[in-house]
C-alpha cells in the first residue's frame, strides 16, 4: 500500500474516534447544554474497561478476562455511562459550570488514579497487546482499512441515533432545557432527569470511542488522558463544526484532526529535513507546544467571529 | 501531624493567593476561569525569567505581579470582553483555550524540563514539637500574610476595592447606581492576577516550577472558591486553607500524588452539602 | 411649576419586543407623580427606559431642559436622576455604610453631610451602620435601597414599586418617607405602585397605563374619584 494511502486511513481512523466523542458532545453540549469537561476521563475508562475485559490473563494488570471485543466495547459504554451518572447526581441541579469543574476533577482523579495504582493497569507503563478484531488478519495490507470501515459504520450507527432522537418529543425538550431551563421546568418537564439522561448517553458514546481507541492501537497508558489537552481538542471540534449541527460535529473532527496530526507531519518533515541535529532537536522541542497554542488560536478565533462555528447550527424546529 | 499542618499552612497560603482572584472574577462576571492556574505559572516563570537577570528576589516577585496583572487584564481586554455578552460557558470555553495558550507559550520559551529558583539547598529550622520549616517556607507564610491584610484593607477602605465587593454581589445595581462597572472590572483582573503571580512564584519556591503547575493547582483553587461561597473574597482566605490544610494532612493516611483528588472529593462534599458554600450568599441553582 | 422630565411618545422593549407602545408624561420639580395600571403592562420596562436599562426606539426624553434619549445609566446618575429597582435592589454582602458609600461613588462632595441627612430621614438605619445588608428585613432593605440612591442628592427620584411586600403598617411609613423626601430633599419623584389608592393619596399626579400605553391622566384626587379607574384598579 502506498505510503501516503496508508497514512491518510490512520489519519481516518482517528479523526472517526474523535467524531465519535464529538458527536457524543454535541448531545450534551449541542443539544442540552451540558458542559463536560471530563471527555478525557470518560475515554479513558472505555479504553482500559475494554482492554481488561478482552485480553488474555497478565501479571501486570487487572482483568485479563479474554472475552469478545464486542462484549468489552458494549462495557465501555456501560462503565463510562455510569461515572456520568454519578457525576451527574450532585451537580445537574445546579449551574452549569459546576458540573464542568466535577467533570474535569472526575478526568484527572481517574489519570492520577492509573497513572499512581499498578496493579490496576500498570500505572505509567501503560497496557500493550490489546487484542484487535479479526486478529488473523491483522497482517493484512488492508487491515487499517477494514478497520476505518468499522469506525464508519459505527460513526453513521450513532448518527442517524442522534438524529432521530433529537426529532423525537424526547430530544424536543433537550432543545427547550438548551434554550431555557425555567421555562422547561415550568410546564412540568422533570428537567434533572433529561440532563441526566442526556449526559449518560453522552458519555457512553465516549466510552465506546476510547473502547475502540484501545483496540486500534493496542497500547493505553495514562498520559494518553490528560484532562485539558485531550478533552479541549474535542471542544474545539465540536465549535469549529457548530454545535447543534451532527454533520458539523464529525466534520469539524475530521478539520481539527487534519490540522492537528497534519502540523506533526509538516514539522517533522522539517525536523528529518534539517541537517543540524540542533536544529532538528529543537523543532522536535516545540512541536509540541506549538501546535497546541496554534489550536487555541483558532479557537479563539472561532468564538469571537465565528460564534456558530463554519458550518453553524442547522435549524431542526 | 504537627510537620503536616505547617506543610497545610504553606500549601493552603498559596492556594489562598490563588483563589482570592479566581473568586472575585467568578463572583462579578459569573463565569469560571479555566486559565487562572496557568496565570499562576505565567507569574511564577517571570520571577524566574526576573532572577535570571540578576534581579533581587523581592523586587522580581513586584515586577512579575504588576506584569502578570498586566496580563491578566490584557486577556480580559482581548478575549473575554468581547464575550461578556454571551453565556457564562462560552467564556469558560474561552478559558480552557486562553489556559493552554498561556502553558505552551512558557513552554515553548523555558522549555518542558523542572526548573528551580536556586540551586541553593536550604537547612530546615527545628522548632518544637519536631516541626522543621525553611527559611523560604517562613518567607512564603510571612509574605502571604502580609499580601492577604494588604487584600483585606484594600477591600474593606478603599473605593475600588468596596466597589469590587458590590460588583460581585450584583452588577446591575452597580450599574444602575452609576458605578463604571467596566472600570472596576479591569482592576478586578489585575488585583487577582498580581495575587496568582505571587502564589505561583511561592508554588515555585516551595515546590519547582515546571509548565504544568498551573493545571496542579487549578482542582485545589475551584475548591477552594467554591467551598468558601463563589464571590466570597473572606471565603477564598477560609477555603484555601482549608483545602491546603486537608491535602496535606491526607498525606499521612493516602498517597500523596491523591492530593488534588483530595480536594476534588471535599469539592464534591460541598456540592451535595451545601453548593452555596461556607460564605456563599446566592444559591447558583440551575 | 417647570418640568423637571418630559417624555414624548416613547417606545421600548427587549431585543425587538416592543413593551412600551407611545407614553407620554411629565414630572414638574416639586412633584410626585404615581404610574399606576394593571400587571405585566410596561410600568417597570417604562421606568427602565427612562433611565437607559432598556432600549429606547423612538421619542424622546428630557431631564432638565437635556436631551437624554439613549444614555446609559452611569450618564444619567451624573445628571441627578436616580433609579431604584423593584428588588435586587441592596448589596447584601456589603454593611450599610458601605452600601451608602456605593450610593455615593460618583458623588464625593459633601460626603459627610449627606449621609447624616440619610440617616436623618431613615433613623433606623443609622442604629446598624456595620451590620450586613442582607441581614436586614425587607422594609429595612427597601429604606437602605432609597437611602442610596438620595446620597447623589438626586433632582428626580425613580422609584419601582417602593411598597411592594411590605406590610400594611409599613406601607404607611414608607409613604410617609417618600413625602418626606420629596418636602425636605427637594426631589421629584416618580414611582410605580400597586398600591394604588395610597400612592395616589401623597401624589400630586398620576398617570393610568395600560398595554403600554397612557390611558387616563389626573390629579391624585381625580384618579382616586374616577369611577372607571376605581373600578379596573384599584380594587373596589
Ligand atoms: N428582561 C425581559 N426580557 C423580555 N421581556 C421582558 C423582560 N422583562 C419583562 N418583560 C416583559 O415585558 C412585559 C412588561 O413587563 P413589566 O415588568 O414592565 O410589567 P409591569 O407593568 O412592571 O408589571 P408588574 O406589575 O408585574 O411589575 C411583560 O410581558 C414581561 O413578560
Ligand atoms: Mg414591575
Amino acid at each position: 500500500m502506498s505510503g501516503i494511502l496508508s497514512y491518510l486511513i490512520t489519519l481516518g481512523i482517528m479523526a472517526g474516534i474523535f467524531a465519535i466523542l464529538t458527536l457524543g458532545l454535541n448531545l450534551q453540549w449541542g443539544f442540552t447544554g451540558l458542559f463536560n469537561v471530563g471527555i478525557a476521563g470518560f475515554f479513558a475508562i472505555g479504553a482500559y474497561a475494554t482492554a481488561f475485559l478482552t485480553k488474555g490473563p497478565s501479571p501486570e494488570h487487572l482483568g485479563g478476562l479474554g472475552m469478545p471485543i464486542f462484549f468489552g466495547l458494549l462495557i465501555s459504554a456501560v462503565v463510562s455511562g455510569l461515572i456520568a451518572f454519578l457525576i451527574g447526581l450532585p451537580t445537574l441541579k445546579l449551574k452549569e459550570d459546576y458540573l464542568a469543574i466535577a467533570t474535569l476533577g472526575i478526568a484527572e482523579s481517574i489519570r492520577l488514579i492509573f497513572t499512581n495504582e499498578a496493579w490496576l493497569g500498570n500505572g505509567n507503563r501503560g497496557i500493550k497487546d490489546i487484542p484487535k478484531p479479526w486478529a488473523e488478519l491483522s497482517a493484512a495490507p488492508y487491515y487499517n482499512l477494514l478497520f476505518l470501515l468499522i469506525i464508519f459504520i459505527i460513526i453513521v450507527f450513532i448518527y442517524f441515533f442522534i438524529e432521530k432522537s433529537i426529532h423525537s418529543p424526547w430530544g424536543r425538550v433537550l432543545k427547550a432545557i438548551r434554550e431555557d431551563e425555567l421555562v422547561t421546568a415550568s410546564v412540568g418537564k422533570n428537567v434533572f432527569r433529561y440532563k441526566l439522561e442526556s449526559l449518560v448517553i453522552g458519555s457512553m458514546f465516549m466510552g465506546l470511542a476510547g473502547g475502540l481507541y484501545s483496540h486500534y492501537i493496542s497500547f493505553i497508558s495514562p498520559d494518553v488522558f490528560h484532562p485539558m489537552q485531550f478533552t479541549f481538542l474535542v471542544w474545539v471540534m465540536l465549535i469549529l463544526g457548530g454545535s447543534g449541527n451532527n454533520l458539523g460535529a464529525i466534520a469539524g473532527a475530521f478539520l481539527v484532526w487534519a490540522i492537528w496530526s497534519g502540523s506533526e507531519f509538516l514539522t517533522d518533515l522539517l525536523a528529518r529535513i534539517s541537517t543540524d541535529p540542533k536544529v532538528s532537536g529543537m523543532i522536535t522541542n516545540i512541536q509540541s507546544p506549538l501546535r497546541i497554542i496554534l489550536i487555541s488560536v483558532i479557537l479563539e478565533l472561532v468564538l469571537l467571529y465565528r460564534p456558530d462555528g463554519i458550518f453553524g447550527e442547522k435549524k431542526i424546529l | 501531624m504537627p510537620q503536616l499542618i505547617i506543610n497545610g499552612i504553606i500549601m493552603g497560603s498559596i492556594i489562598v493567593l490563588g483563589s482570592i482572584g479566581l473568586t472575585l472574577t467568578y463572583g462579578i462576571l459569573n463565569f469560571a476561569n479555566f486559565a487562572h492556574g496557568d496565570i499562576m505559572a505565567a507569574g511564577a516563570y517571570l520571577c524566574l525569567f526576573f532572577l535570571g537577570l540578576n534581579v533581587p528576589f523581592v523586587v522580581a516577585v513586584i515586577l512579575s505581579m504588576c506584569i502578570t496583572a498586566g496580563l491578566g487584564i490584557l486577556i480580559d481586554w482581548c478575549i473575554y470582553r468581547k464575550l461578556r455578552e454571551k453565556t457564562s460557558v462560552v467564556l469558560l470555553i474561552a478559558s480552557i483555550g486562553a489556559a493552554l495558550f498561556l502553558r505552551n507559550v512558557v513552554q515553548l520559551i523555558f522549555g518542558p524540563q523542572l526548573v528551580y529558583y536556586s540551586s541553593e539547598i536550604q537547612m530546615a529550622k527545628k522548632l518544637p514539637f519536631g516541626i522543621r520549616i525553611k527559611p523560604d517556607e517562613i518567607f512564603i507564610i510571612a509574605a502571604s500574610f502580609l499580601l492577604i491584610i494588604a487584600v483585606h484593607l484594600f477591600l474593606k477602605r478603599s473605593r475600588i476595592g468596596k466597589a469590587m465587593r458590590a460588583l460581585s454581589d450584583n452588577m446591575q445595581l452597580a450599574g444602575v447606581i452609576g458605578i463604571e462597572t467596566e472600570k472596576i472590572i479591569f482592576w478586578t483582573w489585575g488585583l487577582g492576577c498580581a495575587l496568582a503571580a505571587a502564589g505561583g512564584i511561592f508554588l515555585g519556591l516551595e515546590v519547582q516550577l515546571r509548565p504544568m503547575m498551573g493545571w496542579d493547582v487549578l482542582l485545589p483553587i475551584f475548591a477552594a472558591v467554591i467551598l468558601g461561597g463563589i464571590g466570597s473574597p473572606y471565603g477564598a482566605m477560609a477555603g484555601g486553607m482549608i483545602i491546603g490544610i486537608s491535602q496535606e494532612v491526607s498525606t499521612a493516611f493516602i498517597n500523596p500524588a491523591y492530593k488534588s483528588v483530595v480536594s476534588f472529593m471535599i469539592l464534591i462534599l460541598v456540592l451535595l452539602i451545601k453548593p452555596s458554600g461556607i460564605f456563599g450568599k446566592k444559591e447558583r441553582l440551575a | 411649576m417647570e418640568s423637571i422630565l418630559k417624555i414624548e411618545n416613547i417606545a421600548a422593549g427587549y431585543g425587538r419586543v416592543e413593551i412600551v407602545k407611545g407614553i407620554s408624561l411629565h414630572v414638574s420639580k416639586d412633584e410626585i407623580v404615581s404610574i399606576i395600571g394593571p400587571n405585566g403592562t410596561g410600568k417597570s420596562t417604562f421606568l427602565k427606559a427612562i433611565f437607559g436599562l432598556v432600549k429606547v426606539f423612538t421619542g424622546n426624553i428630557f431631564f432638565d431642559n437635556e436631551d437624554i434619549t439613549g444614555l446609559k445609566p452611569h450618564q444619567i446618575v451624573k445628571r441627578s436622576m436616580c433609579y431604584v429597582p423593584q428588588d435586587n435592589n441592596i448589596f447584601p454582602s456589603l454593611t450599610i455604610k458601605e452600601n451608602l458609600d456605593m450610593g455615593a461613588f460618583v458623588r464625593h462632595d459633601d460626603y459627610s453631610k449627606n449621609i447624616e441627612e440619610v440617616y436623618g430621614i431613615f433613623p433606623l438605619l443609622s442604629g446598624f451602620k456595620n451590620k450586613k445588608a442582607g441581614e436586614l428585613s425587607g422594609g429595612q432593605q427597601k429604606m437602605l435601597a432609597i437611602g442610596m440612591s438620595l446620597m447623589l442628592k438626586p433632582k428626580l427620584l425613580l422609584l419601582d414599586e417602593p411598597s411592594a411586600g411590605l406590610a400594611p403598617n409599613m406601607v404607611d411609613e414608607m409613604m410617609k418617607k417618600i413625602e418626606l423626601i420629596n418636602r425636605e430633599e427637594k426631589a421629584a419623584i416618580l414611582m410605580v405602585e400597586q398600591n394604588a389608592k395610597r400612592a395616589l393619596k401623597i401624589s400630586n399626579r398620576g398617570y393610568v397605563l395600560s398595554m403600554g400605553k397612557n390611558m387616563y391622566e389626573g390629579t391624585g384626587e381625580e384618579l382616586l374619584n374616577n369611577k372607571d379607574i376605581g373600578k379596573l384598579y384599584l380594587g373596589e
